[in-house]
């Protein structure tokens, strides 16, 4: 009973007549609420029912209450016990004298009880056909306290018996006029309580067990049967008597044991008549006697339940057969449902109940349409009220009110008042029911609808209000409606004392179902917006009737045109409205709800009026101005939202908020909770409006408004122009009829109205944030901002604004953002805050361009489709900001940057650039759209352009010249730069500066995701060139060429049409592994000076003027061979114009396009070498001179020079023989004398010509011939090289070899070259603005069919070309050689006769000497060397082919050359002779034998001994060459037949020729002549 | 009678935004919206999607009919498979309270009559069809804002036919 959150209740009707119940009390208590009741219904499954609480009623004293209708049931079942219970009335009432202390203590306990009783049977006192109203027992029971068997015998038995005539229930009687008792069927039952100490509890349960136990128990046994007089207990006596005969008959006895410690002692019976201790229960019995006694309970009460239901669904379908039938009265059968939702509700089946109701209210809603459509006639269902009397008096009153008011003029709040209070003060209670207005207690609607007497509005209020406190009941919620009362009151009186905010008791709630809840809310919805209608119906109605009363007719159309009646029907409906929200708000409240803290009261924001927090501070100002009226609304709503808010009141408990944040139904519970706050808000919002209490949503449009007037944003005239605005509707305006004291409160005045306002708002935001509705919470917190900023509390408007504004402006909702932004920035600027203020005003304006954009884009394409279909759309004005956005930014200390897209609407590059005369630099023009209404004047634009491939860091940075406004629409302007670096260009980064504001524009790889269908930016590639008159710098590979020394480069600087004053050249290597000494750089031609810096790789140099050129060189070296070089150069060059920047990448090839090889052959006394010169490369030479210089040491000589270029094919190698003869000894010995050794290489030079050179060279002057005074000659620097390069791929080294042999190059191969693709981005001419690329393809194609071969220029051979061409220098070294033999096979007899060729006989010996001679004069190293080995040992040996030369003699041999001094080697005898012996095998010319003359190796051998160490090295290193003189000669040899015979005669045995005679020449081995 | 068709993808974002008048009862066909404050059509729209998210699974209708009012705004919703929520801002001309307006059942004035809402329903299943075909389109994807004059002048055409 104390948990408040069931409130189904069975009542259990007790009789008590012997006062036990007191000590039953005690035990039976705690069991209850009966727990898991089964309940098998006749439709449905199974229901069960967890608790039941039972309402123990103690029942009236037999015969003293006046019951006609169960007397009458009664008669038919026995009359004749009837007058015996009267009769033995006051013995129970008197009790007997053996008892009376203990009764005379119950009747004492129990006064509220009794005083309770008579109001029941108050009720109950006409059975009428309303069964369901009545709150009769399930169960009566019946207390007996019987303590020993006499007392049974003589007095107990009887008095149950009478007890049960009275009550046995009319279900036993199955006669067919009595089933309507059914309706309040019951059972019953009875307790047999055992006192201790008396026999009774002496008595075991039953005899049967007792002679089955122990035996020890024999004697109580027999005591029992001595006392009681037979085998059995007063309790088997009981259930023999009363239980009924039949088998089936459910048990209605049971016996309850008290200890003995349970009884107080006073209460304890002294007279103890049994024998002390002879029985005593256990515990365990105890206890199942408990268990039987509860279960008999339950059971008792699910049967009469069952019997009730039973009887009603029976009597409900009979009632709703009838419908049809005319004359059916809803309200019967209202009632009749009714009663079973109630039964079913009692027994804790709320939700059978709320179905009952469920279908009662669309009943209810059938009969009133069939009513409204059948206009006359008799109304099908029973008629209702046509007006509620309660609502027509208290517009009567409020109307009679306004009425005085308006004699008055002047709404006087005081004469409204006292009214409004005696209203109030008429009966108390009702200031609690009108803050309750759904409430089924608040009327006695169950008569009224008995009566056939309600309206259609009372009859909703009351069936809603019946399913809410079911829905309650279901949710489990922790307000029942009594409890609210109750705690309304309390917490009234505790404010009143001055508590604060006394917050309730944690309640035991268990589970709150946040599922039902929100049922409630949205019921509540609906049930709201049906009701106020009918409400307003109902009071018009009763106007209608009262006004029909007087005269009908068209009187009543004045009636509903009575502007005071308008105005009271309106009130009270908002009144009603928003009471009912508020109750259904405060019912479904719950501590589960998480809600987060409230968003009121940003940091920063004003203190309230009166020094507190806005919030905190809502209800105090209330009872501080009406103490009178101080409501509990009011002060209810502060605990509640304290409670709610979380973050002011730490005391209250939140931990259950976290643990149950994820509980089902939650966010729904949240969403219509906010929904309900939204809904009184909106009432109170209406009502506002009606006395001009604006929430700030018309000033949005009316600032708005005065925009587009181009006014001056000025707030005090806003201020003013509202202040004017606000009385004019003040026609009639009266808070008569508005009952509700928040409401009333609230709309007093204008502050409380705002507060009230910001408060439901705020509290609908928050439980929309849990409920997770995105939108509804920025919708509130725009409808918070507003509110604000119309409060001029501009920073919590703003605080709102910037919570707010990005998730309009995330999804798309542009028209919403740009409104919120606007104030946004209106209160940053009331605020001065300047960086906020710049940011908002940006994004405003960004967004106002973009949809000028839109606008633009979607206007054209409407243009395109349809122009009838174009909508006037009306834009957004943000004329003005922009100015003060510019003033504002110039006061900031840092730049900022938004994107140039953000005030444009488009971006084009031009994409021709546009070239200055008579100076290195350009300009490119810039279109842009821009899209503000507002000029801007920028200070200075910058792009930058970056190369697209090559060296892709090199940027160029393009500026404007001065500053540039731009009014709305196209604009365009030029950006210009000094720098020039030839190459392809793109965008990059556009940006435009104004004070501190940058706009800019990045075209990079990162927006390339926007780029997609995008049409912001639109720039052609940019191709920059060099024009033909300006500053120029070419890199060559130096002509001139030393193998010996570091290669160096030439720069060539032209300056064009410059003057240059000074200029510096920056060069870096960008081959990997080169090295440029730029220290060494010189001037090789032209006049130039030259400043060396420290610096690496800066050259810097002095003026050179207009049209000239100088050339640079300076070595440089390379860590690998590589054929091709490049450098990074930079110059900047200073002019009267200005200083201008040029930046080149030139790379040049370093392959030596010849090749260059030696024979040497080496004689005695001279050297012979052959340089055999070939190309390289597949392109052939031109090979102009060729000179080998002599050196200190040698002299050379060569027969002939070319009177005519030789060319060098690859496959076809040019050959040079140079004769090198050392110079004399005498020469040579006076730079002996010097320790420096001669230098004694020599170095070979060689002029020449890559045909590749001369091609080019060809095409460039013929190219620029014809360019000579035509248009395109400004692009003759960058055509020449494309052309010059396209046809160097193409040729073949065939095609090479074919020109160097024709000398002359066919064009034919550019003839199908696309030439416009590799000049696109030249844009377009000036002049007839065509485009560049083409007329450069067909200036090129004209050219290529006037000169189809162009002859290569002829080269002379006059001094002055040869130095011009390319030369090389290559020092030959003579290669050492120790010692130089010369060998000689000679003869020892000079043949007689003279002829080129020896003869010999073969098979002759012939004698030869070999004669050997040896010089080391080409050691020209060890020449000098004094140390050299002493002497050098040889071997010699002639050997020849074996089948051709037989050598005998000394074939092999060893000979020393000794150490020659240089005194001695040239007296010296060089000459060796050794004799051979050659025997020729066969005839013909036979080579001679060859010579071969090593160093002997075994000499070392023999001298290791001696020999250090030093010595052996030369010995390895011992190079000699022979010159064999007799190589290439040959000897004849001849037969050595002198004379032969031969016979040729065929007679004979034989036959044929013989040989008969044969004579040799010579025995001696001569050569013959 | 004035109308605000907004077509709001599925991150909320509208995708399509029109206005267009009532055509019938010698209308005119142009919207009758205050000028000033043109936004409140955005934010009231905006602000029932929440009401469309939670009456989306009711039924399995996509025509949700009329799902929010505030003031006299009435927005009825038309959900497509692809939860995109075409709503349609109605504004009855002239305010509902004279009893004029009660007797007259024309759509204009009677914003949540079963007439209204079947005109309402023959628009939406009209706008649907365009709609389908304009998102056919293959360089079109999800959540991308229709720029179409054609769809546009269609939802024009349907709204100047039935409403």
């Amino acid at each position: 009973m104390e948990q408040p959150s069931s409130s189904s209740k069975v009542t259990v009707e007790y009789f008590d007549p012997h006062g036990v119940y007191q000590l039953l009390s005690p035990g039976l208590l705690p069991r209850l609420p009966l727990h898991n009741l089964h309940w098998e219904s006749h439709a449905g499954p199974l229901r069960s029912i967890d608790s039941l609480h039972i309402d123990l009623v103690p029942g009236t004293q037999p015969g003293q209450a006046l019951r006609p209708v169960s007397s009458a049931g009664a008669a038919t079942s026995s009359n004749l016990t009837l007058s015996k219970v009267k009769s033995e009335d006051s013995t129970a009432s008197g009790g007997d004298g053996f008892h009376t202390q203990t009764l005379g203590q119950v009747s004492g306990e129990k006064p509220e009880s009794r005083t309770d009783a008579p109001a029941k049977p108050a009720v109950r006192e006409r059975r009428h056909q309303i069964p369901g109203l009545r709150q009769t027992p399930y169960l009566k029971i019946f207390f007996l306290r019987c303590d020993d068997n006499e007392t049974y015998k003589a007095q107990a038995r009887r008095e149950v018996r009478e007890w049960i005539k009275e009550h046995t229930p009319p279900t036993q009687s199955s006669t067919k006029q009595n089933t309507q008792e059914n309706h309040d069927a019951y059972e019953w039952m009875i307790i047999h309580v055992v006192v201790p100490n008396t026999a009774a509890a002496t008595q075991p349960r039953s005899s049967g067990k007792i002679n089955e136990g122990s035996s020890g128990n024999a004697a109580e046994k027999t005591a029992a049967r001595w006392r009681g007089g037979g085998s059995s207990t007063i309790l088997e006596k009981l259930r023999a008597d009363f239980n009924g005969s039949s088998r089936s008959a459910t048990d209605r006895v049971s016996q309850i044991r008290i200890g003995i410690n349970d009884v107080p002692y006073d209460m304890l019976p002294r007279v103890v008549p049994a024998i002390p201790g002879s029985y005593t229960e256990t515990p365990q019995e105890n206890e199942n006697a408990w268990i039987d006694f509860i279960a008999k309970l339950k059971f008792l009460i699910l049967a009469s339940f069952d019997l009730r239901v039973g009887q009603y669904e029976e009597d409900i379908r009979e009632k709703d057969t009838q419908r049809s039938l005319p004359g059916w009265n809803f309200c019967t059968f209202f009632v009749l449902k009714e009663g079973l939702a109630r039964g079913f509700e009692s027994v804790g089946l709320v939700e059978d109940a709320l179905v009952g109701y469920d279908e009662l209210a669309v009943g209810l809603d059938a009969i009133v349409r069939e009513q409204t459509t059948a206009e006359s006639g008799p109304q099908p269902g029973g008629s209702f009220l046509p007006y509620t009397q309660d609502l027509m008096e208290q517009a009567k009153k409020t109307k009679t009110a306004i009425l005085s008011d308006i004699g008055e003029d002047d709404a006087d709040i005081d004469a409204e008042e006292p009214i409004d209070l005696q209203s109030n003060n008429q009966d108390h209670t009702s200031q609690d029911i009108d803050e309750i207005p759904v409430d089924a207690t608040k009327k006695h609607y169950r008569e009224l609808i008995l009566s056939n007497n309600i309206s259609i509005f009372d009859f909703r209020c009351y069936i809603f209000a019946r399913q809410l406190s079911l829905l309650l009941r279901l949710a489990n919620a922790w307000s029942s409606q009594e409890e609210l009362l109750a705690k309304l009151k309390e917490q009234r009186e505790s404010s009143l004392q001055g508590v604060a905010a006394r917050f309730p008791k944690v309640r035991q709630s268990a589970e709150e179902n946040l599922v039902v809840l929100a049922e409630i809310c949205s019921r509540a919805l609906d049930f709201v917006a049906s009701i106020a209608r009918i409400l307003r119906d109902d009071i018009w109605s009763s106007q209608l009737e009262k006004g029909g009363a007087k005269e009908k007719g068209e009187e009543s159309d004045s009636v509903t045109h009575d502007p005071i009646m308008g105005k009271v029907v309106d009130n009270m409906a908002s009144s009603f409205t928003f009471a009912v929200a508020q109750q259904i708000l405060a019912q479904t409240a719950t501590k589960v709800l998480p809600i987060p803290p409230s968003t009121l009261a940003p940091p920063g924001s004003n203190i309230g009026l009166d020094g507190q927090e806005p919030k905190a501070s809502i209800p105090e100002p209330k009872t501080m101005m009406h103490p009178a009226r101080t409501t509990s609304l009011a002060v209810r709503s502060t605990s509640r939202e304290s409670s709610a808010a979380g973050g002011r009141s730490s005391s209250v408990p939140e931990t259950s908020t976290i643990s149950s944040f994820n509980k089902p139904g939650l966010e729904k519970l949240a969403g219509h909770r906010a929904e309900l706050y939204l809904l009184s808000r909106n009432v109170m919002e209406q009502i506002g409006k009606e006395r001009g209490w604006g929430t700030g949503w018309e000033e949005v449009s009316d600032l708005k408004e005065r925009e587009s007037d181009m006014e001056e944003v000025d707030l005090t005239v806003s201020n003013g122009k509202i202040a004017t605005k606000s009385p004019s509707p003040r026609t009639i305006f009266t808070l008569e009829g508005i009952k509700n004291k928040l409401l009333r409160t609230a709309l007093d005045n204008e502050e409380d109205f705002l507060r009230l306002f910001e408060t439901l708002t705020d509290k609908a935001l928050r439980h929309y944030t849990v409920a997770g509705y995105r939108q509804s919470v920025l919708s509130n917190m725009a409808d918070l901002a507003i509110l604000k900023y119309h409060q001029k509390d501009f920073a919590a408007a703003a605080s709102y604004f910037v919570r707010m504004t990005p998730s309009y402006g995330e999804g798309g909702w542009s028209q919403v953002e740009i409104s919120m932004l606007i104030l946004y920035a209106k209160s940053l600027k009331e605020l001065q805050r300047k960086e906020e203020y710049v940011r908002v005003v940006l994004k405003l304006l960004s967004k106002a361009a973009r949809n000028e954009k839109e606008r633009q884009l979607r206007k054209s394409a409407i243009k395109m489709c349809k122009p009838s279909c174009f909508e006037g759309e009306e834009m957004i004005s943000v004329v003005s900001y922009l100015d003060e956005l510019l003033h504002v930014t110039k006061e900031l200390e840092h730049e900022i940057t938004i994107p140039l897209r953000s005030f444009f609407g488009r971006l084009e590059v031009d994409g021709t650039a546009q070239y200055d005369s008579q100076q290195d630099s350009f300009s490119l023009q810039l279109h842009l759209r821009y899209l503000l209404s507002d000029d801007l004047t920028i200070d200075e634009a910058r792009m930058r352009i970056n190369a697209s491939f090559g060296d892709t860091n090199r940027e160029i940075w393009l500026k404007s010249s001065g500053p540039t406004t731009f009014k709305k629409g196209r604009a365009s302007m030029m950006v210009k730069t000094d720098v020039i670096v030839p190459g392809i260009y793109t965008v990059g980064h556009v940006s435009l500066h104004v004070h501190n504001l940058t706009l800019d524009y990045e075209h990079g790889t990162t927006n390339l995701g926007v780029a997609h269908g995008d049409n912001f930016f639109k720039s052609p590639k940019i191709l920059l060139y060099h024009r033909a008159e300006a500053f120029d710098l070419k890199l060559h590979a130096s002509r001139y060429m030393h193998l010996d020394r570091n290669r160096s480069l030439e720069l060539e600087i032209s300056t064009g049409w410059n003057d240059v004053k000074n200029g510096e050249l920056h060069i870096r290597a960008a081959t990997a592994g080169m090295r440029i000494q730029t220290s060494e750089a010189s001037v090789v031609a032209g006049s130039l000076e030259i400043s060396r810096k420290l610096e690496a790789g800066v050259i810097r140099f002095g003026p050179l003027a207009t049209k000239s050129s100088a050339k640079i060189s300076m070595p440089f070296n390379l860590e690998h061979d590589s054929t091709s070089v490049s450098l990074k150069i930079e110059i900047s060059y200073t002019t009267e114009k200005g200083t201008f920047f040029y930046a080149t990448l030139p790379t040049m090839s370093i392959l030596l396009p010849l090749g260059v090889n030696v024979q040497d052959v080496f004689k005695h006394n001279a050297l012979f070498s052959k340089f055999t010169i070939s190309s390289a490369t597949s392109s052939p030479l031109r090979l102009l001179s060729s000179r080998l210089e002599g050196s200190e040491v040698f002299d050379s000589a060569c027969g002939v020079n070319f009177t005519q270029p030789v060319v060098i094919f690859p496959r076809q190698p040019a050959s040079m023989l140079y004769k090198i003869t050392k110079k004399s000894d005498n020469a040579l010995l006076p730079s002996l004398k010097i320790s420096k050794p001669p230098k004694s290489s020599m170095s070979l030079v060689l002029h020449y010509v890559c045909l590749e050179e001369e091609i080019d060279l060809a095409i460039s002057t013929s190219l620029n011939s014809s360019f000579q005074g035509t248009p395109l000659q400004p692009y003759s620097r960058l055509l020449i090289p494309t052309v010059v390069s396209e046809l160097q791929s193409h040729l073949t080294p065939f095609d090479l070899e074919k020109i160097a042999v024709l000398s002359e190059v066919s064009t034919s191969y550019l003839a199908n070259i696309k030439w416009k693709d590799r000049f696109l981005g030249l844009g377009r001419m000036p002049e007839d603005n065509s485009d560049v690329a083409t007329i450069i393809a067909e200036g090129l194609q004209a050219w290529q069919h006037r000169t189809p071969p162009i002859p290569l220029t002829p080269i002379s051979m006059s001094e002055e070309s040869i130095a011009a061409c390319r030369s090389i220098v290559i020092p030959v070294d003579v290669p050492r050689v120790t010692v130089v033999h010369t060998a000689d096979l000679k003869f020892a007899k000079t043949s007689p006769v003279f002829s080129d060729t020896a003869v010999s006989a073969s098979n002759q010996p012939i004698p030869v000497t070999l004669h050997i001679k040896w010089t080391r004069k080409w050691d020209i190293k060890n020449e000098q060397n004094t140390n050299r080995p002493a002497d050098l040992e040889f071997f010699y040996e002639v050997s020849g082919p074996t089948d051709t030369w037989l050598i005998g003699g000394k074939r092999k041999g060893h000979f020393k050359i000794p150490n020659a001094t240089p005194t001695t080697t040239s007296t010296q005898d060089q000459n060796l002779s050794f004799p051979v012996v050659l025997i020729p095998l066969r005839e013909g010319h036979l080579p001679f034998p060859n010579v071969d003359i090593k160093p002997a190796p075994t000499a070392r051998i023999a001298r290791s001994s001696v020999v250090s160490e030093e010595d052996l090295q030369p010995k390895q290193t011992v190079a000699c060459e022979t010159d064999y003189r007799n190589a290439g000669e040959t000897i004849r040899v001849i037969s050595n037949a002198w004379k032969t015979t031969v016979s040729l005669d065929a007679s004979g045995p034989q036959g044929g020729a013989m040989l008969l005679e044969s004579e040799g020449r010579s025995a001696s081995g001569e050569v013959l002549g | 009678m004035s109308y605000y068709l907004a077509i709001i993808g599925t991150q909320d974002n509208p995708l399509f935004e029109c206005e267009f008048g009532t055509a019938k009862q010698g209308g005119d066909g142009v919207a009758r919206f205050p000028e000033q404050a043109r936004h409140m059509n955005q934010f009231i729209v905006h602000s029932s999607l929440d009401i469309v998210e939670e009456v989306q699974w009711g039924g399995g209708q996509m025509y949700l009919k009329c799902i929010d009012s505030y003031y006299n705004n009435y927005v009825s919703c038309f959900m497509t498979g692809g939860n995109i929520k075409f709503l349609l801002l109605h504004v009855p001309s002239q305010p509902s309270s004279s009893t004029a307006t009660r007797a007259s059942t024309s759509i204009a004035a009677n914003p949540t009559s079963p007439q209204t809402e079947e005109a309402i329903k023959q628009f939406f299943t009209e706008v649907y069809e365009n709609w389908v075909k304009t998102i056919m389109n293959p360089f079109y994807s999800v959540n991308m804002e229709v720029k179409s004059p054609v769809f546009r002048a269609r939802v024009m055409g349907a709204g100047k036919k039935y409403l």
